[in-house]
């Protein structure tokens, strides 16, 4: 053959691009003919057709080599059509559940806030670690007053603070959630107006007309869109405001709350600058854009030091307290909601894995009673590649098939996900099967294809198939295919092991989580949230009579046992002011040796429709008058916090710079801790500092109504009531509290039963896989059985054997497992209450079931292997 | 094997193929052979591009249409041991039937006035 030009084995080079098997078929003849050409036409017009032609046929030639391998894997998988539809089912299972899980996580924790630059978006906190506060306070008005002034590394920063309105402009008086707000605060989100104007710094001047700013969603379902709403004014709590734009409502969830106190905030309002109040008051939301270039950290740096500052300029409101910056998708959520979705991310696919070994296993045992067919067409001239590409491509066409399948489940179980996953979690609404989702679920049933095709694929291309022609029909296993087969079993043992300990102590703790005591009793208990219109009741005394009212006539439907009013009931949502207390004789006047306490300003009666026991001393009574001296009731935790013996009867509290005198203890409950939305169940109760509603004044209350009646049942009498003391006042929408309890545990129920389905799935799953490969092992070893059994061999010894072999490597899974388990279990700490992360008890009792699980699955096997005739296996051959 | 079944259900036929058809139907060609004589029969029209005629010619080995000469058919005076494609049985058959399928439309066509002469 002459020698071959640049032009030749560049040529040459290209033809690489086509399937390898036309390349080696017809290399040769495209270069003679590209030689051939050269000579006839000369190599530039040779060139320039060549290279068209190469782009143009090249991936065609592909596509049809694919298309017919999928051609030939439909056919192959036809063969055998219920291998095939349980390895498609195992993996639509894992593809579609790890879709679903994954929708999630990216739906809540990892798709960006729905605002221009959200990056640069940082939510700021009061940080009261030192005095054992936390990082997550609210923000004086005042303090944030001064961060404005001095603060260099924000754009802009705003504040907000949710609020109730009423609205009585159609007919019913309509109760609406809503906030008051800076003006900046839409600089800071970077949202602009879709009508009218948003709310400005003239706005917020003392003595400006009220005005309103909509949401949307308020302007689409009350005003029908109407364009000529803007510049009407409409009464908001009995006072006219003029609404002079609206916003979109994506304009609504950031950081640790929701602007607008619960759910979609509808009203905005320009926040009072009551600068009279205590620098203490800790009132406030406060976001902030950063500016460019500006990092998390050095904000952080820039405000701590600015608190310091304001540590030494203020020292009896501002001692030990500090500042905090988070991200919105960080401080958004408890850090035990992130955890607990990576935690089901993580047991979703440690069940796809062990599906991807159960599938693996049936392969390979295909490929091996294959072998024949594949020999056959190695020595008709396929070449391995050729082959190892085949097998790959049968694999990976049956895992998109599954994936197919897998994505459509997910997609149908979107609107069942959405309901299920607890409304507590924000951005719930926001969980959808989109691009990126759709991306991963193509991604890991491709991942899944190649996992479970590589190895056959990989024996195909060594070309080691050959000596199966000189074998029998039945295809023999070699002692690496065996190997990788029990390699499965230990790999998914140790998974199941791992995930099944992890779901066994979820359930522990959420069983204890059940039974922990709350401090009040919750059952026969419905709270609801009553604000009196403003204009009507505009001072303490009106609102203080409006109170008495209608506590008055409620106390007298025969149905309610017991009334009172509080702040805001435990789990419910509502505002809660902390406050520092101290008493001026242990301290010595000064209040650095104070406590932090939660306010609950309360009318009498209250504790009684709690049912929170009173340790000592008196309930609030008619006595304790506006003009009387000022009293307070302390909880337990909080007595023992400030006097060593934690009497507190008698004792004087200093606090918002007067004095009151300990009047009662009484118990400490649970979830009345400072988060936005009620409490949580597994938190230590919080101090709380009781005071009168009859020397405090506030507007919107919670009411606590004791009954033995149901809800249905009571509603009217209480419409009926409400109705004849303020016709302007909307129905309060009473809910059982034990309804808000049961939602702050919602989240761990959750958590628990998917991570429990999911450690079933995985038990299922690794039962058949071990089941499959014993019974495979048993099937292969016929013959040698039945010599045994010949020779003498008692059937115990037989099952003795199989039992011994499988439970070897199952063992040795569950070991790994258990190792495993013990290794991750500390991570989710943060979720377990009452139970150690590493509690003996329970990987005791999880590897029990796992061996007991395993023997379950050798026995079937087993037992058959006793049962070999030894006539028939030897005749076999 | 190459699948053999009816003819007609390989129509209609791509152009490249009927045309390596017609090429190999009176004598045994190669490749290059093949191209040239597309090229001539058409006035230089159609160029079957390399990555088109083997395109074709696998495809058409597959189905049976063409069969490879084995080394001992090949003419003797090729001394660049050429590869030989020589049209089967069935391929001829696929080739009259396509064929038939043109004169039929052609017919059709002349019928209405849309091509010249007679139907």
């Amino acid at each position: 053959m002459t020698k071959r030009t640049i032009g030749e084995r560049v040529y040459r080079q290209l033809l690489r691009l086509y399937p390898r098997d036309f390349s080696d078929d017809y290399a040769d003849e495209m270069t003679r003919l590209y030689r051939d050409r050269v000579r006839g036409e000369g190599p530039v017009s040779v060139w320039l057709a060549l290279l068209t032609d190469v782009v143009r046929t090249a991936p065609r030639e592909q596509i049809s080599t694919l298309g017919q391998d999928v051609r030939h894997a439909w056919r192959t998988w036809r063969r055998t059509p219920v291998l095939a539809l349980a390895a498609i089912l195992t993996l639509a299972l894992g593809v579609g559940a790890n879709t679903a899980v994954f929708s999630v996580v990216h739906g809540v924790l990892l798709r960006p806030l729905p605002y221009p630059d959200a990056d640069r978006l940082v939510e700021v906190f009061e940080d009261n670690t030192r005095a054992g506060g936390g990082p997550f306070f609210r923000v004086s008005l005042l303090n944030y007053l001064t961060w404005v002034e001095r603060a260099e590394s924000f754009e802009a920063l705003a504040a907000f603070n949710g609020r109730d309105f009423t609205l009585t402009e159609h007919g019913d008086p309509e109760r609406l959630t809503g906030s008051a707000v800076t003006a900046s605060l839409f600089k800071v989100l970077g949202l602009a107006p879709i009508a009218g104007r948003a709310l400005t710094p003239e706005d917020e001047a003392p003595g400006a007309a009220p005005v309103a700013v909509l949401a949307e969603s308020l302007w689409s379902r009350t005003f029908g869109r109407d364009p000529a709403v803007i510049g009407r004014t409409v009464p908001l709590n009995g006072v006219r405001h003029q609404i002079v734009g609206i916003v979109p409502s994506a304009f609504r969830e950031i950081g640790r709350t929701q602007i607008g106190s619960s759910g979609a905030g509808q009203v905005f309002v320009p926040l009072p600058r009551d600068t009279a109040q205590s620098r203490g008051n800790h009132t406030l939301r406060v976001v902030g854009r950063l500016r460019q270039q500006v990092s998390l950290d050095q904000a952080r740096d820039e405000m701590r030091r600015l608190a310091a500052q304001l540590e030494e300029e203020f020292p009896a409101t501002n001692r030990n307290w500090s500042v905090w910056i988070e991200r919105p998708q960080y401080s958004m959520f408890d850090p035990r909601v992130r955890m607990s979705l990576l935690v089901l991310l993580g047991a979703v696919s440690v069940v796809l894995l062990i599906a991807c070994a159960n599938v693996a296993n049936l392969v390979l045992a295909r490929a091996t009673g294959r072998q024949r067919e594949l020999a056959v067409r190695a020595a008709l001239g396929a070449r391995p590649a050729r082959i190892a590409r085949q097998l790959l491509t049968e694999n990976v066409a049956l895992a998109l098939v599954s994936g197919a399948c897998g994505v459509t489940v997910a997609s149908l179980s979107m609107e069942v996900l959405r309901t299920l996953v607890p409304a507590t979690i924000p951005r719930v609404n926001e969980i959808r099967l989109d691009g990126t989702v759709l991306f991963f679920g193509l991604f890991i049933t491709t991942a899944c294809g190649v996992f479970f095709g590589i190895a056959p694929a990989m024996r195909g291309a060594r070309g080691t198939l050959l000596p199966a022609l000189m074998q029998n029909g039945k295809g023999t296993i070699g002692p690496a295919h065996q190997r990788w087969r029990y390699g499965l079993v230990v790999a998914q043992t140790g998974l199941a092991t791992m995930l099944v300990v992890l779901a066994a102590l979820l359930l522990q703790s959420l069983v204890r989580l059940q039974e922990v005591p709350l401090g009040f009793e919750p059952s026969g208990v419905l709270t609801a949230r009553v604000s009196p219109p403003s204009v009507k009741y505009p001072d303490a005394a009106a609102r203080l009579q409006f109170q008495r009212t209608l506590l008055g006539s409620l106390d007298m439907l025969p149905s309610i046992r017991a009334v009172g009013l509080m702040t805001s009931a435990p789990f419910a949502p509502g505002v809660r002011r902390g406050v520092t207390v101290h008493d001026a004789a242990m301290t010595g006047g000064s209040p650095e040796a104070g406590a932090s306490a939660l306010e609950q300003i309360v009318s009498p009666g209250l504790f009684r429709a709690l049912g929170l026991p009173l340790l000592a001393g008196r309930e609030f009574g008619v006595q304790d008058q506006p003009g009387s001296p000022l009293v307070a009731i302390v909880s337990q935790s909080l007595a023992r916090t400030l006097w060593t013996d934690g009497e507190g009867v008698g004792r004087v509290l200093q606090f918002d710079g007067r004095s009151h005198e300990v009047v009662g203890v009484v118990g400490d409950i649970r979830g009345t801790d400072g988060t936005a939305r009620g409490g949580s169940v597994d938190r230590h109760p919080s101090p709380v500092l009781y005071v009168p509603s009859a020397q405090v004044s506030q507007g919107t209350i919670s009411l606590v109504i004791r009954t033995d009646a149901t809800l249905q049942a009571i509603l009217p009498a209480i419409r009926t009531a409400v109705r004849e003391i303020e016709p302007t006042l909307p129905i309060p929408e009473l809910r059982p509290l034990g309804e808000w309890i049961a939602e702050s545990t919602e989240q761990a129920r959750l958590t628990t039963t998917l991570a429990g389905a999911f450690a079933g799935a995985a038990l299922f799953l690794t039962m058949v896989g071990i089941y499959g490969v014993i019974s495979y092992g048993v099937g292969q070893r016929t013959q040698e059985i039945g010599v045994r059994i010949a020779l003498g061999a008692h059937r115990a010894s037989v099952l003795g054997l199989v039992l011994r072999g499988g439970m070897t490597w199952a063992g040795a899974g569950i070991v790994l497992g258990l190792l495993g388990a013990w290794s991750v279990s500390r991570a989710i700490s943060s979720l377990l209450f009452d139970v150690s992360a590493t509690d003996p008890f329970t990987f005791a009792v999880i590897a029990s079931v796992l061996g007991g699980v395993g023997v379950l699955a050798c026995t079937v096997p087993a037992v058959r292997a006793t049962r070999i005739d030894p006539v028939i296996a030897l005749r076999g051959d | 094997m190459p699948l053999q079944g009816n003819p007609d259900d390989l129509l209609p036929l791509p152009v490249a193929t009927f045309h390596i058809l017609v090429a190999v139907a009176d004598q045994d060609r190669h490749g290059y052979a093949i191209m040239q004589d597309v090229a001539a029969r058409t006035n230089g029209e159609l160029k079957l591009s390399p990555g088109t005629l083997y395109g074709s010619i696998r495809r058409m080995l597959d189905e049976g249409l063409i069969a490879e000469l084995s080394e001992r058919q090949r003419p003797h005076e090729d001394d660049e041991r050429r590869r030989y494609y020589r049209i089967t049985t069935f391929g001829k058959a696929v080739a009259q039937a396509e064929a038939a399928r043109l004169a039929t439309l052609l017919r059709q066509a002349k019928a209405v006035g849309l091509a010249p002469g007679r139907a």
